[in-house]
């Protein structure tokens, strides 16, 4: 077994491209919080997690559900203005009701299932020479694992993982070749999403404040 | 003593046949008396007359259904706001069996209360005029430094901004302040300051503004930028 690198050596390990990857197929739809005056179907190329360094391509996030496509942009960790005792004990995170009115939810479908770079399972990590704290580092550390699994062989799609936002959460980073093959329709903003809005609630404990 | 609340006269009042219910009689002094006055005159207008009934059916709800204890907290608020929301949000379901507006109304009073802490956080917050007369500039140059994103200010309502202390160092406004505003777009004001005074788990717990005091401020304006177009995941 090649040898893994560990958070002290981020680093991506040269022979990437020689290993096998672990790939799976999603179907969709995923789901992607956006800032409502903007398109729907965007490929981010400069900032998330796995971005390509030298921005040559974009990226699309999304989740696999809505209130996780809510978590992933715009949840905040818990604890505002909190001491680290009351942190502890359970602590709100906070939106405000502009963000609400300002963001919107877009559905994105596929006219195929995509083949993605599956790094949802320690094993997964551990098959392209990382670990579980890949996704827990800054992405400073992991956008560099970008760019070898996009030129894989393999050619993937995206790739899904399990969200530091939340464990239940997964998140989806579609690359731009698989542009023709996807389609984003939105459904307007997330204030009029009642029943994301309850489960994103339910499962953060979020407060929304007045604006 | 005016503020009593203890009926002067029920001694004189008539029991209301079969209902066994005392009718409470309050001298025109009495606090809850000249609030109800109040009330009444205001439900002249049909639309605050609207409103109105909406508050007392949804008062008289919280009211009948709120135990001792909730009951003591509220008394003992503050302020008159906080023991109403207080009670209202006593009297809503736990998320667990609440229906998902009963979730939203809920997320929404508690909320209340966290815009408050925001004001009061970190040396509070201050006014256009406080700030203006801070900075040696007029009220017209710090609204137009808010406009342009140079400043934040917090809207309130009909009160206007708050303008977070914060923001203020030795030499005026520090120069991080706009360059956190630019990398924080396309969120509002109140979202930009929650992501500033939450703490961030690429910072190791410490928030933002924490780290922005320490002069990590190429490292919080990326983190910053990287939050407004992606999210913290």
């Amino acid at each position: 077994m090649a040898s893994g690198r560990t958070p002290d050596d981020p680093a991506p390990p040269a022979d990437l491209a020689a290993r096998p990857i672990p790939l799976t197929t999603i179907e969709g739809p995923a789901w992607r919080v956006y800032p409502g005056a903007h398109r729907p179907l965007h490929f981010n190329r400069q900032d998330g997690r796995f971005n390509d360094p030298q921005r040559q391509y974009g990226v699309l996030y999304a989740a696999d559900t809505d209130v996780g496509a809510f978590a992933e942009r715009l949840l905040l960790a818990p604890g505002l203005i909190k001491d680290p005792v009351s942190m502890a004990s359970g602590a709100s995170a906070p939106v405000s009701a502009t963000t609400l009115e300002t963001f919107s939810l877009a559905a994105i479908t596929f006219a195929h299932p995509l083949t993605c770079v599956d790094l949802r399972t320690p094993s997964g990590l551990t098959q392209i020479g990382a670990g579980p704290w890949l996704l827990m580092a800054p992405h400073s550390v992991s956008k560099h694992w970008s760019r070898p699994l996009f030129l894989h062989p393999s050619a993937p799609e995206g790739i899904v993982w399990s969200s530091r936002a939340g464990h239940d959460v997964i998140s989806v980073g579609l690359h731009e070749r698989a542009k023709p093959k996807i389609t984003a329709k939105s459904l307007g903003p997330l204030i009029g999403q009642r029943r994301l809005l309850a489960d994103a609630i339910r499962r953060f404990d979020l407060v929304i404040t007045p604006t | 003593m005016p503020h009593t609340q203890r009926p002067t006269n029920t001694s004189r009042a008539p029991r209301k046949r079969g209902t066994g219910r005392v009718p409470l009689v309050l001298p025109a002094s009495n606090v809850l008396y000249t609030s109800f006055a109040t009330l009444v005159e205001q439900a002249k207008e049909p639309l605050r007359r609207a409103i109105l009934t909406r508050f007392l059916r949804a008062a008289g709800s919280a009211l009948g259904s709120a135990d001792t204890t909730t009951l003591a907290k509220a008394a003992g608020a503050d302020s008159d706001l906080t023991a109403v929301l207080a009670t209202l949000e006593a009297s809503l379901p736990e998320p667990g069996s609440a229906t998902d507006e009963e979730v939203i109304t809920r997320a929404q009073l508690l909320g209340l209360d966290t815009r408050q802490q925001v004001l009061e956080a970190e040396g509070g917050t201050l006014s256009a005029e406080q700030m203006a007369r801070r900075l040696h500039l007029t009220r017209q140059a710090i609204d137009l430094r808010r406009r342009n994103h140079r400043l934040i200010g917090l809207p309130v309502g009909r009160h206007g901004y708050r303008y977070p202390a914060w923001q203020l160092g030795p030499a005026g406004i520090w120069p991080w302040v706009p360059q956190v505003i630019d990398a924080l777009a396309p969120h509002d004001p109140w979202q930009q300051v929650f992501f500033l005074l939450s703490p961030h788990p690429d910072l190791k717990g410490k928030t933002p503004l924490n780290a922005l005091r320490a002069g990590r401020i190429d490292e919080v304006v990326t983190l910053a930028r990287t939050y407004a177009a992606y999210g913290l995941g």
